[in-house]
């Protein structure tokens, strides 16, 4: 288990918005950690498959896709405040978030 | 009988990224064939082609989210943008129409999902591959972007691809399952690949000279089609929805037919019976007389066989009045735009009887004996048309005919 410190979260939480707002064509002034993804960024499930490429390599995790379909089904991530949620629990637990 | 209407249009071709610059080029006789630019074709026995000029970028950062881009193929992309603007076109927005009541169909033989395009994914595995390899990914994306909740779907004839949408979206309004189709196709096949293909079935032109001289329909010189790429869209309405919310009225789609030969994957049918069949079939459909057509925008490929089979099916649904009507190939110009060929020439058909201008056949200084038509050759002539018929005749002996009559 990877320790998440302040400096990881406000990482985390600038590498999403830096994300959906190169991805969805939106100022980063204009989202939100409410900001729906789908709904209001215009987005897809398939952004999801990106950012964990993108957070694998930059925190050189071994973390299977499959892993984070089970564990969405379970728990949907449908804004940008899910998502950075999520993406700490994915740093912090690797693969152990199925047992969350 | 549900009465149908076009009331918005959009082209993109190598003439140009708009109906009216593509417009203006046919009706100066310009050519939109060149020298290949997009990879180096010195090896392919054929290195020219109808390429859809630069500012397509331009279009593509207005009319569709950064996000999306990346999971559509040029193809996707160019279909995705004409369908935005012919809906412009039509005055449709947000509101205008019911969207349960709005479909799309389109005309597409594959999603020009290119090779190497293809490897590139495969390394980067980036989930964009299932979605470039859709062959409804147009009609996805566009009813997306225009909330358009009726039917929806892409049909595959080959060559008359987008004519069949176009013919679908007819019989959709006419059957009362919507109100409004955008109806379209699109095509991106030059590519290395496809190319060799053509040439190794010898539907390509290979003889030396200009590439703009190339596609010389009718001419006795003419040795195969030149390919080339774009996509098109007609907007058809019901006439009292269109009236109801004061569209601007450009014809009527006032019928079509679909027809196979059953004959040759290849070659039509001998002495242009086939094609004979489809143009008589959808004057029928559409209620009208040989009579009354004042112009056929000719399939006219610039193929050896083509060109006199369509000479004699014309021949055979006009009888003495053959070279009374009007009948140009405006592949001339644009080169062969595959699936999104019929699309295009309808939209160009339409123009006609809006304009009173009938584009030229380009190229054609040397008259093949058996082509002995009008079929208005070099220069574009005014003519008043009330009604035209557009033939789109494709391999495999897919025929479609559309009828437009004005209004």
């Amino acid at each position: 288990m990877n320790k998440i410190t302040e400096e990881t979260k406000k990482e985390v939480r600038g590498l999403i918005y830096d994300f959906f707002s190169e991805e969805c064509g939106r100022e980063k002034s204009r989202i939100s950690d409410s900001t729906s993804i789908i709904e209001e960024l215009g987005g897809d499930s398939l952004m999801f498959l990106s950012l964990l490429e993108l957070v694998k390599k930059k925190y050189r995790l071994e973390f299977q896709l499959k892993t984070l379909g089970k564990y969405l089904m379970k728990k949907p991530a449908s804004t940008v405040g899910q998502v950075i949620d999520l993406t700490l629990l994915i740093i912090q637990h690797g693969e152990g978030i199925k047992d969350l | 009988m549900r009465k149908i209407v076009v009331t918005g249009m959009s082209i993109i071709s190598p003439l140009g990224l708009d109906l009216e610059q593509t417009w203006n080029a046919l009706i100066e006789g310009r050519s939109g064939i060149s020298e290949i630019t997009r990879f180096d074709a010195s090896a392919l026995g054929s290195g020219i082609a109808g390429q859809v000029p630069d500012g397509l970028d331009s279009l593509e950062g207005r009319y569709i989210q950064k996000r999306s881009m990346k999971q559509m193929t040029r193809l996707t992309r160019m279909s995705v943008i004409a369908g935005r603007m012919a809906a412009e076109n039509a005055g449709i927005g947000p509101g205008t129409v019911n969207p349960d009541r709005f479909g799309i169909t389109f005309g597409a033989t594959g999603t020009g999902y290119r090779l190497d395009e293809q490897q590139g994914d495969l390394r980067e595995a980036q989930g964009f591959r299932i979605l470039k390899s859709m062959p409804s990914a147009a009609p996805a994306f566009l009813s997306i972007a225009l909330s358009a909740r009726g039917p929806g779907f892409t049909v595959s004839t080959a060559c008359s691809s987008s004519a069949l949408a176009i013919s679908s979206g007819i019989d959709l309004i006419r059957a009362g399952r919507a109100d409004v189709v955008l109806a379209g196709g699109g095509d991106s096949s030059i590519s290395p690949e496809d190319v060799r293909g053509f040439i190794e079935i010898m539907a390509l032109s290979t003889r030396r000279c200009p590439p703009s001289e190339a596609c010389c329909p009718f001419d006795r010189r003419r040795d195969g089609f030149v390919m080339s790429e774009g996509a098109a869209f007609l907007v058809l309405e019901e006439i009292e929805h269109a009236r109801a919310r004061g569209a601007g009225i450009l014809a009527e789609a006032a019928g079509s037919s679909v027809l196979s030969e059953g004959y040759n994957i290849l070659s039509p049918e001998k002495g242009g019976e086939g094609m004979a069949r489809a143009m008589a079939s959808a004057l029928s459909d559409a209620a009208m007389n040989p009579s009354g057509i004042d112009y056929v925008n000719a399939h006219g490929t610039s193929t050896p066989l083509n060109d006199p089979m369509e000479t004699a099916a014309i021949k055979r649904v006009f009888g003495d009045r053959a070279r009374g009507v009007l009948a140009s190939s405006t592949k001339s110009m644009t080169g062969h735009m595959l699936a999104a060929a019929g699309a295009v020439e309808a939209a160009i058909t339409v123009m006609t009887i809006v304009r009173g201008v009938v584009p030229p056949t380009i190229n054609l200084f040397e008259p093949d004996p058996e082509c002995d038509l009008d079929y208005v050759p070099n220069s574009a002539r005014k003519a008043r048309i009330r009604s035209a018929i557009s033939n789109s005749f494709a391999f495999g002996g897919h025929n479609v005919v559309l009828v437009f009559r004005a209004v």
